[in-house]
């Protein structure tokens, strides 16, 4: 077993070379640090998020508990490193959703024109003319609130944003002389589109796929604030904000500030690895 | 005179006015039926939505009623009719205004934004202008010295105002600026309960001063203070970001060098120059926040407890109270895209090439 | 006889954000006398554009004159302070560019655009300095200029947006004209009757032109004399008629055999 993971590392030494440049650049370092509390967050953790201790609650922050504790006496470090995970995965999940959809969209879009063009279009205009929460909030006056609509919601709000993008990106393919190859050769159009076009976008998405995660992310946090979302008492980065919100007042911050803290950081190191990518895409291009 | 027969110096296209005129005309036409379209599609989704909501009927009623009194109910709030004749009826209750009543207060719809609206619509031109206060000038400095102080410092400030969650932020702020500094006063409101100034305009901050009313004029600007700051932080970066490439691409053209070669001083060049050629994106996304944040600065108004039509929204989802909801939503949705539509206009007044 | 312009050994450096220097002039000597027309030719990115925003001080980020010394009518430019300097541009000195249409300002009126350099380089009134652009707008052969005056330059034809160009160059009257490659964006037809304008007008004003162009035959017809640049330096330079048809340097040799294949 493991002389089959060696092998397949020698084969792809250059390629691990590469990689292992890039992690020496801060963001990318960060970034894969983040993913890592991400990914074994709950490993980490030091107590059951959901076992509270009502003899400590609103303790500050000591040796005992690094984060200190919340009003029910949980452990807030625990519930951030728990909290992680939930964020993301429903975060990742209505951006691949969105983004799938979006992007299929925004090529059948460039690849049609005319009539399906413009009713996609009208269709992103009115779909983003709603602000993205009060968006939300409509969605769940209709069909309810929790984590599954929450998903929904941000796949909504991730459709017109590739569409858009992937439309703009494309438009000038369908001209291009591939596209007339393909079709004599008897590809129909749906084929067409999914081998031919989107492979062609593959950069945009990607780029535009790690902004809307940390977009994502905010939304998520945003929702569950206002009490829609992640139910309590599971963990959430901003339903723990909301908790923690009215003792703030009172000086007790640590509710509050470690959540978003976690928050801003992730935030921060995903915009930070596009941010890298872009740099290197124009130090490439130049 | 041989000059006369050069090609370049006889009277070139005749430049037909009314054709450009007309040209606008139909621009503008098409822009508004497209509005229309717009605003239709938005009822149409907000319609939709009241019916999967399944609110009227039940929260008419109640839990105890017997099947005659769910149809007389039902043929009584027009709910048998078909849909088509259901949504026609929304759209006039709508052209008069009507959106409906909160299940909760039994006060329409209607007047209840009406009350709120001012305070979202002061909080939101306080961001906007404060935003546009910082984000504009450091955006244009940053043009002219690329990697550059004010390059780099607005950039760390983009990165952050996109990275921090403003209701966490509001937070910040009032643990720093109320519980430890006192500078600020705790975020209860507008005036945190003492009497507003007579009602003018309905932005307290106005109509102090219309009033001549200068402490209580101070206080709203105390109380303003924290959340048009937090709001501002959050959703200047784009306004950043647009000017400074705005104003670099016009640094880069080449009309600016040829101006400069002529011996024209720099400060006509900016004035005369750069600001009229830069300012179209600069406005255009000065406008689009400024309609975006009429809905979106629902959590910074939570956090402050400011008494706008985002707290409004969100308390009525708190009791299940749909049609503000929706009224509020509907309202914002509307602000967006009339604004937009404006600026789209605005773009072709302001640009004589692209009336051509 | 007493030259106009003289430039000596002057080098330019660019310095980039990523600490990688360019060197586009390694010591250019070359000197334009009272009302003469000189041509600058070679490839690109042999540093020519360059010269001309050397002595008009308007090199881009990070480009700095590093040695040799610029000097108008015997007086040294390069060194003077900013402020005086504005003075120079203009009024003494003034340039003309390549594309016609994007080297005016989009949102402004032709007409405005011409006497705004009268009224701030001589303090002039805005009725003056109207009433002198309309006249130059006449003199340089455009019927109808009240007309042409309330144009935007989208409104119109490149070779009447160079004569609009011209007219902003010397409206000032200056000694010395700049011309970065302006025919080169025009048909055949209209660079050979903007390049008579330009004579005529240099002619009237009796003050001198230095041509940057990489197209010969161009330069040939306007230029009395002509230089070869070549990697940031002069390789050759004399009468144009001289070193057309009997080049000395290696690199002219090249340049001809390709010019007239």
């Amino acid at each position: 077993m493991i002389k089959i993971i060696i092998s397949m590392l020698l084969k792809n030494r250059k390629n691990l070379q590469k990689m292992i440049i890039q992690l020496r650049r801060p963001p990318v370092f960060v970034f894969l640090i983040m993913l890592f509390i991400v990914v074994f967050g709950p490993l980490l953790a030091p107590y059951d998020p959901l076992e509270p201790k009502p003899m400590n609650t609103l303790a500050a922050p000591s040796w005992d508990h690094w984060f200190g504790t919340d009003n029910y006496g949980f452990d807030i470090l625990s519930r951030v490193l728990y909290a992680a995970q939930i964020d993301f995965s429903l975060a990742l999940i209505g951006v691949l959703i969105g983004g799938g959809i979006g992007s299929l969209l925004g090529a059948s879009a460039a690849y049609r024109g005319g009539i399906t063009d413009f009713f996609l279009l009208r269709f992103v205009e009115v779909v983003q003319s709603f602000p993205v929460l009060l968006f939300a909030l409509a969605l769940f006056a209709a069909i309810g609130g929790g984590s599954r609509n929450l998903v929904l919601a941000i796949a909504i709000v991730n459709i017109p944003m590739y569409l858009r993008i992937i439309r703009s990106s494309l438009l000038p393919l369908r001209t291009a002389e591939f596209v007339d190859a393909a079709r004599c050769a008897g590809l129909n159009g749906f084929i067409i589109v999914i081998k031919h076009f989107i492979p062609n976008a593959k950069g945009q998405i990607f780029s535009l796929f790690v902004l809307s995660c940390a977009y994502a992310i905010q939304i998520i946090a945003g929702l569950s604030f206002i009490g829609l979302g992640v139910e309590p008492p599971h963990p959430e980065w901003g339903s723990m904000i909301n908790a923690g919100a009215g003792y703030i007042m009172l000086g007790v911050w640590w509710p509050s500030i470690f959540p978003g803290l976690a928050i801003v950081i992730s935030v921060y190191a995903i915009n930070g690895l596009s941010r890298q990518q872009m740099t290197d895409q124009i130090r490439s291009s130049v | 005179m041989k000059l006369q027969n050069y090609s370049g110096s006889e009277d070139p296209q005749q430049i037909n006015n009314f054709a450009i005129f007309s040209r606008l005309m139909r621009y503008f036409i098409k822009r508004l039926g497209i509005l229309f379209i717009v605003l239709i599609a938005v009822s149409m989704l907000t319609f939709s939505v009241t019916r999967i909501a399944g609110t009227p009927l039940y929260a008419a009623i109640g839990v105890y009623s017997t099947k005659e009194m769910i149809e007389e109910r039902k043929e009584q709030m027009g709910l048998n009719k078909p849909l088509w004749e259901q949504y026609t009826n929304y759209l006039t209750g709508l052209a008069d205004g009507n959106l409906g009543s909160s299940r909760r207060t039994f006060a329409p719809v209607k007047d209840e934004i009406g009350d709120r609206l001012p305070a979202t619509a002061e909080l939101v031109i306080f961001a906007v202008g404060l935003s546009i206060l910082w984000a504009v000038p450091l955006g244009a400095t940053a043009a002219f010295k690329p990697h550059g102080w004010a390059d780099r410092l607005g950039s760390i400030l983009s990165q952050f105002g996109v990275s921090v969650p403003s209701f966490w932020l509001g937070l910040i702020f009032i643990y720093i600026f109320y519980y430890i500094l006192g500078a600020f006063p705790a975020p209860f409101g507008r005036l945190g309960g003492a009497d507003p100034p007579s009602f003018v305009t309905g932005l307290y901050s106005i109509d102090a001063l219309i009033n001549g009313n200068l402490t209580l004029f101070l206080e709203t600007l105390r109380y303003i203070a924290m959340p048009a700051i937090t709001l501002s932080f959050t959703s200047s970066p784009p306004i950043f970001s647009v000017t400074r490439s705005a104003v670099s691409k016009v640094l880069g053209s080449q009309f600016v060098e040829a101006a400069r070669s002529y011996g024209i001083p720099s400060r006509v060049i900016n004035f005369r120059h750069i600001a009229p050629n830069a300012a179209p994106p600069i406005i255009n996304i000065v406008a689009m926040t400024f309609g975006y944040m009429i809905g979106g600065a629902v959590l910074v108004e939570v956090v402050f407890s400011w008494p706008g039509i985002g707290t409004y929204a969100v308390q009525a989802m708190d009791f299940s109270d749909y049609d503000p909801v929706l009224g509020v939503v509907l309202l914002s949705a509307t602000i967006y895209v009339v604004i937009y539509f404006l600026v789209d206009i605005l773009q072709v007044v302001l640009d004589p090439r692209l009336r051509e | 006889m007493k030259k106009l312009l003289e430039i000596n050994r002057v080098h330019v450096e660019i310095k980039s954000t990523n600490k990688v220097s360019v060197y586009p002039l390694k010591g250019v000597d070359l000197q334009v006398g009272l009302e003469e027309t000189v041509g600058l030719v070679g490839e690109s990115g042999c540093g020519k554009s360059m010269i001309l925003r050397t002595i008009l001080r308007m090199l881009p980020h990070g480009g700095y004159q590093t040695k040799g010394n610029i000097s108008l009518n015997g007086d040294r430019i390069d060194k003077v302070g900013d402020k005086y300097f504005e003075t120079i541009r203009g009024r003494k000195i003034s340039m003309i560019f390549q594309d016609p249409v994007s080297a005016l300002s989009p949102l402004m009126r032709v007409g405005e655009q011409i006497s705004d350099i009268y009224r701030y380089n001589v303090h002039a009134t805005k009725v003056e300095a109207w009433d002198l652009a309309l006249n130059l707008l006449e003199a340089l052969g455009i019927v109808n200029p009240k007309k042409v005056a309330y144009r935007y330059p989208h409104q119109m034809s490149g070779g009447m947006a160079q004569r609009i160009n011209i007219a902003m160059a010397l409206v000032c009257e200056p000694q010395l004209l700049l011309a970065d490659e302006p025919t080169t964006g025009l048909d055949v037809t209209t660079q050979m009757q903007v390049l008579e304008l330009l004579r005529d007008q240099l002619t009237r004003l009796r003050a001198s032109l230095l041509f940057v162009s990489h197209d010969l035959r161009v330069v040939k017809k306007i230029c009395t004399k002509v230089g070869v640049m070549y990697e940031g330096k002069i390789v050759e330079f004399g009468k144009s008629n001289e070193v057309f048809s009997s080049p000395s340097h290696p690199y002219t040799q090249r340049l001809l055999e390709c010019a007239t294949l």
